[in-house]
């Protein structure tokens, strides 16, 4: 009867041994050789390097990125939904940033909460700013017409001009061409 | 003229970008991956070398940013990985 392949004794680890595995590759970012010693000691199985590899490519790594890439895109869809209006630039930031979080192996996704509220904050702030600064245009264009009308009452009030004068002068003042 | 070693890594930076879809890929990020799937482990300069070598054949996009470049599959790159993997 053949030797079963080592790879394989690690693909058909009960459940909790495996998570355990996964755990100790992941989490604790075990080495290799440290993961293989600690098999041996507490399940007493006994392995290669390579198929530990192999069981970190299938198990771990591909799972991980598939799963980062869904908690990004959960939190885009949330801010999508969200009340607070978030523009396509800063959904699209907050993803990216989820996506490292989520991938990195110490990365802490609570950290992304306070980056969308920073970011929100960042949001909300710059749309304010917005409005001021269109409050303060309006205001310099309601200046400009007031003086505009006391001109035009001063002229219509001088006596001294003639009416083509007067029409020139208010032609000027509103800068009305012909 | 790449060695199998070489390659081997090509394809690890690869398969890495590859599992990361749409996503840019932190370079620290790429390099502890690259560093678990290839056996035995690659050094720095042999990822550096792979990254190198799949830039200057147009397989990645690198975006630099204060904590390191970012790093995304081409279409070229796309291309390379389904034919290598």
């Amino acid at each position: 009867m053949p030797k079963p392949r080592s790879d394989s004794k690690l693909k058909s680890l009960p459940a909790h041994q495996r998570d355990m595995l996964r755990s100790w590759l992941v989490e604790d970012n075990l080495s290799y050789e440290k993961a293989r010693e600690r098999l041996k000691e507490d399940f007493g199985i006994e392995t290669s390097e390579r198929a530990l590899s192999e069981f970190y490519a299938t198990e771990c790594f591909t799972v991980r990125f598939a799963q980062a890439g869904e908690i990004a895109d959960t939190i885009a869809a949330a801010l999508a939904e969200s009340p607070d209006k978030f523009d396509e630039a800063t959904i699209s930031l907050v993803k990216q940033k989820a996506f490292e979080r989520a991938v990195a192996k110490d990365g802490d996704i609570k950290e992304l909460g306070i980056l969308a509220s920073i970011l929100g904050d960042t949001a909300k702030l710059r749309i304010k700013q917005q409005e001021v600064e269109l409050a303060g245009r309006r205001v310099v264009l309601l200046e400009k017409k007031a003086e505009q009308a006391d001109a035009a009452e001063s002229i219509t009030r001088d006596e001294s001009l003639t009416p083509e004068q007067r029409e020139k002068k208010m032609r000027s003042l509103f800068s009305i061409g012909g | 003229m790449r060695t199998p070693r070489a390659h081997s890594i090509d394809r690890a930076v690869a398969r890495v970008l590859h599992n990361c879809g749409t996503y840019m890929c932190p370079e620290n990020v790429l390099r502890a991956e690259v560093v678990s799937l290839v056996i035995p482990p690659p050094s720095a300069s042999e990822i550096d070398d792979s990254i190198r070598h799949l830039d200057t054949e147009r397989c990645l996009t690198g975006i630099p940013a204060p904590t390191g470049t970012k790093w995304k599959l081409s279409d070229t790159g796309r291309a390379w990985h389904a034919e290598n993997s």
